[in-house]
């Protein structure tokens, strides 16, 4: 007996799909689209919090990106580093991943901050290394900065740093940016930072955490980019343009086929279920 | 030392330090000894973790060798080693040629090369699982599947330039349904996972949470 389209429709196999899934991933690289992406609340929350932070503040940046998620995080922390780099502001970053100080270190030697900016390393930005512990660290981090770190993330001394000697704990900071692949990220920072020093927190997350992020926006986290779509979103803000469009586009195509498998599949099952129904409805 | 003795060593002494850190977080300013122990503490945290780092690599090479050495364990498992050990003298040799050691251009290298390419590809692979997924399994078999269902393709489309593009819409009601019927729901998540880390502190705190200690057993 021949099976009926709905029938074939339920039993596509899966190298069709990833076939149909990466020519849709392919149109932006031989063709990018751009499309006009609108700016959400969190992507503008984001910039005007870093845009009003007064002259000579501090930020510390909690910066734990997974590298393995490098098109989600390129973007929007390379969006930050520049608009951070544009402003008279300072910050401190430090790994609570080992792959959040490599990260960094490639990213900024991307920017080049003292040809681009006229910033210098050690007075306007300082790199620690990775610190073990992640909640506690961060904890010891807030509470006593010096106690955690002797050397910075190239293995030099901190305390040659003017930068280093303005900073004691987190009363020197004024912000604080955390990057992250871990859903419940916010949880751990806002304990840490918000609950007992009361800071705001910008967040950097992959695009799928931003359900559960969005819990704390926008009070304790007034701002958040998440995926590509926030590093893209950023840098039309900005006006610091970057990967992030194309990354974007890229990545956006690819869901369309799993929004495309799933309207087959349940189109396929309704209407076999509904053929069934009609046989059995026959005498 | 009898085993209820080593038991209740560990767990007394996170009772304590459970007591102390919530003392600290009410007393007045004006207690400078309690709250410059709780920071000595903290900074102490800091260091164990450092030192259970080294302990985590410890046993990782411990496991990979006795899968190499001494188990009888299958071809794949001894290859899988064989990988481990291979990566672990690369990346440390690598770490260790230059004075800058991590920060050094051949550590860039490796990981830019090589480390990101292949946690780039295997996160790849997921892609497509989900794709997989979503046809074999995504199927509206009753008014819940369908409201998730909904849910998902919502948030996905407001996710895409050519969702809000073609339905301008699309982007204010997807952000209404993420800032608002999603906060809803996860916000009592948050709530029940922050009332069950109040009772497990309790617990901890009376010295009847053991499952710290049970947890590394195998």
């Amino acid at each position: 007996m021949s099976r009926s389209i709905f029938e074939k429709l339920r039993s596509i196999p899966d190298q069709y799909l990833a076939l149909i899934s990466i020519l849709f991933m392919l149109i932006p690289v031989i063709y990018p689209l751009g499309l006009p992406l609108p700016i959400s609340a969190p992507t503008r929350g984001y910039y005007q919090t870093i845009e009003n932070l007064p002259s000579g503040s501090i930020v510390v940046i909690d910066n734990g990106p997974s590298i393995a998620q490098w098109s989600q995080f390129e973007s929007p922390e390379l969006a930050t580093y520049k608009l951070l780099l544009s402003r008279p502001l300072k910050w401190l970053s430090w790994g609570t991943t080992t792959d959040g100080p490599v990260m960094n270190d490639i990213l900024l030697k991307r920017i080049d901050p003292e040809k681009t900016f006229g910033k210098v390393y050690g007075t306007d930005y300082l790199i620690l290394g990775y610190i073990p512990g992640y909640e506690t660290a961060i904890a010891a981090v807030a509470r006593d900065t010096h106690a955690v770190a002797t050397n910075d993330y190239y293995g030099n001394s901190v305390t040659q740093y003017p930068l280093w000697n303005e900073i004691t704990n987190a009363k020197s900071f004024a912000l604080v940016i955390s990057i992250n692949t871990g859903c419940t990220n916010m949880d751990v920072e806002s304990r840490q930072w918000y609950a007992i020093y009361g800071l705001k927190i910008l967040e950097i997350n992959s695009a799928s955490c931003s359900a559960v992020s969005i819990n704390y926006f926008p009070n304790i986290m007034p701002g958040g980019l998440w995926g590509s779509k926030g590093g893209a979103e950023l840098e039309i803000l900005s006006h610091f343009p970057g990967p992030g469009l194309r990354l974007n586009d890229a990545a956006n195509l690819g869901l369309i086929p799993f929004l495309v498998s799933l309207a087959v599949a349940n189109i396929g099952y309704l209407g076999t279920r509904y053929l069934r129904k009609e046989k059995k409805a026959t005498p | 030392m009898s085993r209820e003795i080593k038991r209740r060593i560990p767990i007394g002494l996170i009772s304590v330090i459970t007591a102390f850190f919530l003392i600290e977080y009410f007393a007045a300013p004006s207690f400078t000894v309690i709250h410059s122990v709780k920071g000595e503490l903290t900074v102490w945290g800091a260091l164990i973790a450092g030192f259970m780092l080294i302990f985590g690599v410890f046993i990782l090479l411990r496991h990979h060798f006795l899968q190499l050495a001494v188990r009888h364990a299958g071809w794949q498992d001894k290859v899988c080693s064989i990988v481990f050990f291979a990566a672990f003298l690369a990346f440390l040799a690598v770490g260790f040629s230059t004075p800058a050691r991590v920060a050094g251009a051949n550590y860039r290298w490796i990981y830019q090369n090589m480390y990101t390419p292949t946690g780039s590809a295997i996160l790849a692979l997921c892609f497509f699982w989900c794709v997989y997924g979503g046809y074999r399994t995504f199927t509206i078999k009753s008014w819940e599947s369908a409201a998730i269902g909904l849910g998902a393709v919502i948030y996905m489309l407001r996710l895409l330039p050519i969702g809000p593009y073609y339905i301008p819409q699309l982007a204010p009601f997807g952000d209404w349904v993420l800032s608002t019927i999603n906060v809803g729901a996860t916000r009592g998540g948050t709530i029940a996972v922050g009332i069950a880390a109040l009772i497990l502190g309790f617990r901890t705190l009376i010295g009847k949470e053991t499952s710290v200690l049970e947890a590394t057993k195998e």
